[in-house]
């Protein structure tokens, strides 16, 4: 029996050029060409947008949504760059790891649509009168929005690669630089993968936001779904939504066919297991390049570099050993590292200090923390609503294999619906029912980031071993006590995970949500968000930044006190398998 | 054979601690003495727990001792050492390697130009019987099957020393028996490109079987209680008288308990509280109870 046959058969039909290779070319160059074009554009002066203006024109959306792929595409290039980089280095160097592991943590729970307002100065200063300073800070906005969680994925892989394998390399004399592209990043791949899908639906959320942006009196309004969206809501025209949101469809399914689906398909190699599991996930679009001779051939230098690279003789520090005996790390070395490393901490604390005091009283922080409390009980509020709701259907989906496999691209979809697109839907229920904003402006706030709770209730649940669900029908075990001895237990550790990234996404979501206008009605919340939202308008850095820091560390004690106990309780005494 | 200017493997006084979860440390292997010559398979026997694989590790590189020396060609093992190579129990095969990419990842490591490189692994894959499953992942092939990708692996970087640890363990009987077989055939006829073998095991027919020197370790903490050599010829038969007294033997040096107890005063010498019990299966006892309970 010669297993690989199949392959050697594929390849061998394949020598005449078929009808697949006219397709694939045809879709290559087609690529090739909408890149290039959707590129020049961004060298353009700014005097070029004022030109042409963002129109609500559908004829004009199938070349907007170019320019916001475009800038998707970037971001999620750069962020698994940087993902690399980060992740290796937090790895490999224990006193990097000190610092580098907390400042993730932080800049996950910094809300980055507040700090829109530096980095489109920032960008803008470095590219005066350019287009590309308000691309790179849209891409950049994207960009924070997708890269922490990447990053922490392939950290934890990198951590918990296998030991034997591990060893094996050791024993086989790989270099640490052989190692990094033979063990550490195959095995960190899938969860790679899987963030980035999310990333990718979590970008939607910060197109929108970073493609118009006002800061001051300066307005920036770069072509793309989320400025024709913005423009939309002003003009108060329900066509345009609706055409956006048909695009904004049509453009994740694209992404979904054409580039997740296919990696997805290609990357089960990487899976960790010994045994081939029941149906591996396939693609067109990679039976496709398998298929075409013109299109293998594009791969195949890419999979000789990613040799040769690999094989470089680069010196790279090798995975701090675990096995031997600590050659004790020089103390010295280290007292000066946290000597530093206290010292700029200590500068940093001051310089905030010392500019925040210059122009803002006590008083003021105590607004901004009353506001962030505000806003923290309408995350808890929300949060409880959406697993009320979203736990009992994921886990009775969860449990319907191909029911799942049908709801999941739906979810994901649903996980990037931007907040602004529902504002007409709310502003126009508030006012002609005389609601309370407070309140009702909230939903906003959950809207794109329970699916969250979904998505990770539903795995944790298709994750659920059948021999134990058949031990507790075998027991008879039904109703109440199936609930809370079965199956809570077994999602449990998935439905934290759900939980810190929903809660993460809420607050970052409070500084659109809280402030909803459509056309001329504007609707004002009470909030932290709203509280940001209104400074960055008024161009009030200080404020902002205090805004900012408050969020930081409201979150980070949220989820100090709450979701890592939780998350460690689920991992210790839940944990399966 | 033995007497060799300077041994392959040379292990003197070696002791090794862990710390354990109360902050104390826990000795694992005490005094240790062991020398590999080019030419001979050694065997470790021992209870579960008396550092065997630690033993194995010092010299893999994987594990540096507490204190005493190990040197390989006579220099300090500080890492992995050349010419060592080492087939796991777990087989550590890359799930998304192929079995000619796992079998050539080694000679990567040591910069071996690509047509070399295919050339020596192709070798190394027929060799172990392996031939027509160079493309196929690891977890297409059954158990034996990746065990022999792992001997690949290791035998294709040419190794003075091959060690492996429990590398039958983990397949079935008739499975392991015939990659033992093939391994000694292959030992004899001279076609492996190694020199020496040092296997840990549990089982004592295996190593009667394959190994020149058997060393049998007492527990808690480790340490080489007794060393005994198999001279009979290969290919050895395990109904050869000699080769079962050997296997008695070394059974009875290992069931034996450290520090015999004074009979009991009544009653069958070497019964009582005593008495160590050979280890049963709960199935053979069983058994047994219902073969009694049957009618004669
Ligand atoms: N890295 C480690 N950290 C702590 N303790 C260890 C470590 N490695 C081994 N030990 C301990 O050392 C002792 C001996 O382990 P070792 O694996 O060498 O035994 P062994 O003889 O190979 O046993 P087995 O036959 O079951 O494989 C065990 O008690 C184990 O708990
Ligand atoms: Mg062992």
């Amino acid at each position: 029996m010669k297993p690989r046959d199949i392959r050697t058969a594929a390849i061998g039909r394949a020598l005449r050029p078929n009808v697949w290779d006219v397709v694939a070319l045809v879709l290559v160059i087609g690529a090739m060409v909408l890149i290039v074009y959707g590129g020049e554009q961004t060298v353009a002066p700014l005097s070029e947008l004022e030109r042409t203006p963002v129109s609500l024109d559908p004829a004009n959306l199938p070349l907007y949504a170019l320019r916001t792929v475009l800038r998707m595409l970037l971001a999620i290039v750069c962020s698994t760059v940087f993902t690399f980089i980060y992740a290796a280095i937090a790895a490999k160097s224990r006193r990097a790891e000190m610092v580098m592991i907390p400042v993730l943590d932080i800049l996950q729970s910094v809300p980055i649509l507040g700090f829109l307002t530096f980095t489109v100065v920032f960008f803008m200063n470095l590219f005066p009168s350019q287009v590309l300073g308000a691309e790179l800070a849209s891409v950049f906005a994207i960009f924070t929005s997708q890269a922490w969680n990447m990053t922490f994925s392939m950290y934890q892989s990198m951590r918990d690669v296998p030991k034997d394998l591990e060893e094996a390399t050791q024993s086989f004399h790989l270099s640490g630089w052989q190692r990094f592209w033979r063990l550490d990043v195959p095995f960190a791949m899938p969860g790679l993968i899987w963030n980035a899908m999310m990333s990718m639906s979590g970008g939607w959320f910060f197109v929108v936001a970073s493609e118009a942006i006002t800061v001051g009196n300066t307005t920036v309004t770069l072509p793309g779904i989320g400025s024709y969206v913005a423009l939309a809501i002003q003009q108060r025209d329900l066509p345009a939504i609706f055409y956006a949101i048909l695009t904004m469809l049509l453009v994740i399914i694209a992404y979904d066919q054409l580039l997740f689906r296919p990696i997805i398909a290609w990357a089960d190699k990487f899976r960790f297991e010994q045994t081939a599991s029941g149906d591996p996930p396939t693609s067109w679009m990679l039976d496709l390049f398998r298929r075409t001779r013109a299109l293998r051939a594009i791969t195949l230098p890419f999979s000789a570099i990613n040799r040769a690279v690999s094989n470089l003789r680069i010196s790279f520090p090798a995975l701090r050993p675990s096995t031997k005996p600590r050659s004790q790390p020089s103390r010295l070395i280290d007292g000066l590292w946290l000597a530093v490393i206290l010292a700029s901490t200590a500068y940093a604390a001051w310089l905030t200090y010392r500019y925040l005091s210059a122009t803002l009283s006590v008083s003021d922080v105590l607004i901004a923390i009353r506001d962030g409390l505000i806003t923290l009980l309408r995350v808890i509020v929300l949060i409880t609503f959406a697993t009320l709701i979203w736990v009992p259907i994921g886990v009775w989906i969860g449990l319907r294999p191909k029911l799942a496999e049908r709801i999941q691209p739906l979810a994901q979809f649903l996980a990037a619906f931007p907040a602004n697109l529902a504002f007409p839907v709310f502003v126009v229920a508030i006012v002609s029912f005389k609601l309370n904003p407070d309140v009702w402006l909230s939903p906003l706030m959950i809207l794109g980031t329970q699916w969250y709770i979904l998505f990770n209730v539903i795995a944790g649940a298709s994750a659920f071993p059948s021999d134990l669900r058949e031990a507790a029908s075998s027991f008879h075990l039904g109703g109440w006590r199936w609930w809370l001895k079965v199956i809570l237990p077994g999602i449990f550790p998935y439905y934290v995970t759900g939980a810190i990234t929903a809660s993460g996404g809420s607050w970052n979501a409070s500084i659109v949500a809280e402030v909803a206008s459509w056309g001329d009605t504007h609707l004002n919340a009470t909030g932290l968000g709203a509280y940001i939202a209104s400074a960055t308008e008024a161009g009030d850095f200080p404020r902002v930044v205090l805004g900012i820091a408050t969020m930081c560390i409201l979150v980070t004690l949220f989820n100090r006190l709450v979701w890592r106990p939780l998350y460690a309780y689920g991992e210790r005494r839940l944990r399966l398998g | 054979m033995l007497d060799h200017p300077s041994p392959l493997i040379d292990i003197r006084g070696v002791c090794r601690s862990f710390p354990k979860g109360s902050g104390e440390q826990l000795l694992v292997l005490e005094q240790v003495d062991l020398t590999i010559h080019s030419g001979e398979i050694v065997g470790l026997l021992g209870r579960s727990g008396s550092g065997k694989s630690t033993l194995l590790r010092i010299i893999a590189g994987l594990v540096t001792p507490s204190s005493g020396s190990a040197t390989c060609r006579g220099e300090t093992i500080v890492g992995p050492p050349n010419g060592v190579a080492m087939v796991f129990q777990s087989f550590a095969l890359f799930p998304w390697l192929t079995v000619l990419q796992n079998v050539e990842l080694g000679l990567e490591a040591l910069g071996v130009d690509s047509t070399e490189r295919r050339k020596r692994a192709l070798a190394a894959i027929d060799l172990i019987g392996l031939d027509g499953f160079e493309s196929a992942f690891p977890k297409e092939l059954s158990g034996g099957m990746r065990q022999r990708v792992g001997f690949a692996r290791a035998l294709v970087v040419h190794p003075d020393l091959l060690l492996m640890d429990e590398p039958f363990s983990a397949l079935d009987v008739l499975t392991a028996e015939t990659l033992r077989t093939d391994l000694i055939d292959l030992w004899i006829e001279g076609r492996l490109p190694i020199k020496s073998v040092l296997m840990v095991t549990h089982n004592i027919e295996e190593a009667v079987l394959m190994c020149d020197r058997i060393l049998v370790f007492s527990s808690n903490p480790g340490r080489v209680a007794t060393e005994i050599k198999v001279e009979i010829p290969h290919p050895r038969n395990r109904l050869d008288p000699y080769f079962r007294q050997l296997v008695d033997n070394i059974y009875a040096r290992m069931t034996q308990r450290t520090e015999p107890k004074a009979p009991s005063i009544e009653g069958i010498p070497g019964t009582g509280i005593g008495m160590t019990l050979h280890h049963v299966s709960s199935n053979v006892l069983s058994g047994l109870i219902e073969t009694l309970a049957a009618p004669p």
